[in-house]
């Protein structure tokens, strides 16, 4: 009954001028955010090799202390929590507590630090000690400041020659070119998949709606449950064969480049990248966009689902576009990069984990009120269900 | 006359603008929230004037025909003895007074937070961005007959626009202002209102979209 459904609900989409705009939409995003940059190796004695994202943690201490001292003169703190710049002016009580943080982690007490031009961290301190005391003062600014402990990951420094020979080695050994740019691939194509996937869901409700097919529809054999697995499965189908098959055309590109510069390409790793990265937001995104619609029957949906969108693209903009976290939309806008990319492996995998759990649990509550509307329960399918299952008045 | 208006007004806004009403103040109020609204400078009010607010164009003019999707409505209001086109220019009339209002509301809250920018400039930028936004849903509204296609075009077009595709969007770019480039605005906003005049004089004419044989259905 559902592969039966599941077929029919394909072919409606295939007819629908939304799943060409989808297409269309998806394949104008990838050509005009890829860029067209080529791997070349490192040459010696170049003025700029980029920048990166520093793991030496005396470094990484120094450079966020001085940014605290100078915005705690200012009493001012500069936050990105969606992206939008928020200056933040934390109350006395917080103020002060900041100020103790500081002392606590210079050894020196106010007066002394205050004086000095650019205090140093106390000798001893542990990384983790200064982490935890930055994460009490991210907590008293609120989020998206600069010491949260994303933000810290991402105190980035110039690149020397060799550390771009490095990252260079490990495109070509590691990522054997091809697993790189198809995480730069996934990082824009989650952009847009955050957001398209939500007009499929309410697009579903509506369709029922404007052919006044949903009364007749809830006198049918199929189970509730049948329907609406159907309906989602057929929604995830036509959403995510087109990202494949733009991957598949990215691919090509990378694996000329990989085998003219010697290195055996992995042929599956924009499939594969694909998969784990951005099939949980058209997952998540559908069931949400789905849910709300079954429950509103009306594009509020769309509005909605674009609210949540903001939020998670431009909370991933304050933090350097290398971020996991909880945001629906990962990001990690660099093609290179490869070892921190493995290190946020395991957070990126949780991440699409949860999402991907959450979106089951989203369509099993879409099918309990669907049910619920098809046994009179709410909406407009009362009557209809009453006529077929109950008892004859008379 | 008036009175008739004033009730078609308030038909209007009772069952079909309401929600998208309350969509609107929440989206204005939740702003505060997310992102400063004091001692913000030019470059930085302009931000969130026309990469936040401009979503009030699509939040606002979108529902101008929602009430019309469901045919039998759309069938029985056009009987009536006020024509068609009336009806919608009260509609758009009130979702612009509405947008206005916000607009004006949400630049002298960020005017009272010493923000740093000028209320004509960035009323204009308001106006220009959302009108065209909202404009662009309606004519391919008017067109399609699929609101959420509709829905669909402003949204990825405000998406190219964060994007890459600034290159290929000339003057149609809509975040100009942060560049400081206010003047190119004009464009946006004749694009806008042309696109609200066509969708109006496109739905009125052709109500039903074009069918698969090539012709115009039902009229």
């Amino acid at each position: 009954m559902v592969f039966s459904l599941l077929g029919q609900e394909c072919k409606m989409w295939l007819k629908n001028v939304l799943f060409y705009a989808y297409f269309i939409v998806l394949v104008m995003f990838y050509i005009t955010q890829m860029d067209s940059s080529v791997l070349v190796k490192p040459a010696p004695g170049g003025d700029n090799y980029g920048i990166v994202y520093t793991t030496d943690e005396t470094a990484i201490m120094e450079h966020t202390l001085e940014n605290l001292v100078r915005e705690y003169g200012q009493r001012s703190f500069t936050t990105y929590p969606i992206g939008f710049y928020k200056e933040v002016i934390p109350d006395e009580e917080a103020m002060r507590r900041i100020g103790d943080i500081i002392s606590e982690i210079t050894g020196r007490t106010e007066a002394q630090w205050t004086e000095e031009e650019m205090p140093g961290v106390r000798e001893g301190l542990r990384f983790s000690e200064f982490q935890e005391a930055m994460a009490e003062v991210a907590g008293l600014i609120g989020p998206g400041s600069s010491y949260s402990a994303e933000s810290l990951r991402q105190t980035g420094i110039p690149m020397t020659y060799e550390q771009a020979l490095e990252e260079y080695e490990a495109i070509c050994e590691t990522d054997r070119v091809t697993g790189a740019y198809a995480r730069l691939f996934c990082d824009y194509v989650g952009i847009i998949l955050g957001i398209l996937p939500a007009f499929f869901g309410v697009a579903r409700v509506l369709l029922d709606r404007r052919s006044q097919a949903a009364q007749v529809l809830y006198t049918k054999s199929a189970s509730s449950a049948a329907v609406i697995a159907a309906r989602y499965l057929a929604m995830v189908a036509v959403l995510f064969v087109p990202v494949l098959i733009v991957a598949h055309f990215a691919a090509l590109q990378y694996i000329y480049v990989a085998k003219a510069l010697g290195v055996a390409p992995d042929y599956l790793a924009y499939a594969k990248y694909s998969v784990l990265w951005l099939l949980p937001t058209v997952l998540f995104v559908t069931a949400v966009s789905y849910l709300i619609a079954e429950l509103t029957e009306s594009v509020l949906s769309v509005l909605l689902c674009g609210a949540l969108w903001f939020g998670s693209v431009f909370m991933g903009s304050g933090m350097g576009l290398r971020f996991v976290g909880c945001n629906m939309i990962p990001r990690f806008n660099s093609a290179g990069a490869t070892e921190q990319f493995f290190s946020m492996l395991p957070e990126l995998i949780r991440n699409r984990l949860a999402y991907s759990a959450a979106a089951v649990f989203l369509v099993i509550v879409t099918g309990l009120i669907y049910e619920k509307k098809r046994r009179g329960g709410m909406g407009s399918g009362r009557k209809i269900r009453q006529n077929r299952t109950g008892k004859p008045a008379a | 006359m008036a009175e008739r208006y004033g009730r078609i007004a308030l038909v209007n806004l009772r069952h079909n603008l309401l929600p998208y009403l309350a969509a609107a103040v929440a989206f204005c109020l939740a702003a505060p929230l997310f992102m400063g609204t004091r001692n913000l400078d030019g470059v930085q009010s302009a931000k969130v004037i026309e990469m936040y607010l401009s979503f009030l164009g699509i939040i606002l003019l979108m529902p101008v025909f929602a009430p019309d999707m469901n045919r039998e409505i759309f069938d029985v209001v056009r009987s009536k003895k006020e024509s068609m086109a009336v009806v919608s220019l009260i509609r758009i009339a009130q979702s612009v007074f509405f947008l206005l209002l916000a607009g004006f509301g949400f630049l002298f809250y960020l005017k009272a937070g010493n923000c740093d920018f000028s209320m004509a400039e960035g009323m204009y930028a308001f106006l220009a961005d959302t009108c065209f936004l909202g404009g662009l849903g309606l004519a391919v509204f008017a067109v399609s007959d699929n609101v959420v296609f509709a829905y669909m075009i402003p949204v990825v077009y405000y998406i190219a626009n964060i994007g890459g595709a600034k290159k290929y969007l000339g003057k149609l770019y809509l975040f100009s202002m942060q560049a400081g480039q206010i003047r190119e605005k004009w464009i946006l906003l004749a694009a806008g209102v042309l696109c609200i005049v066509f969708a109006v004089w496109y739905h009125l004419t052709f109500p039903w979209p074009v069918t698969y044989n090539g012709r115009h259905g039902k009229q």
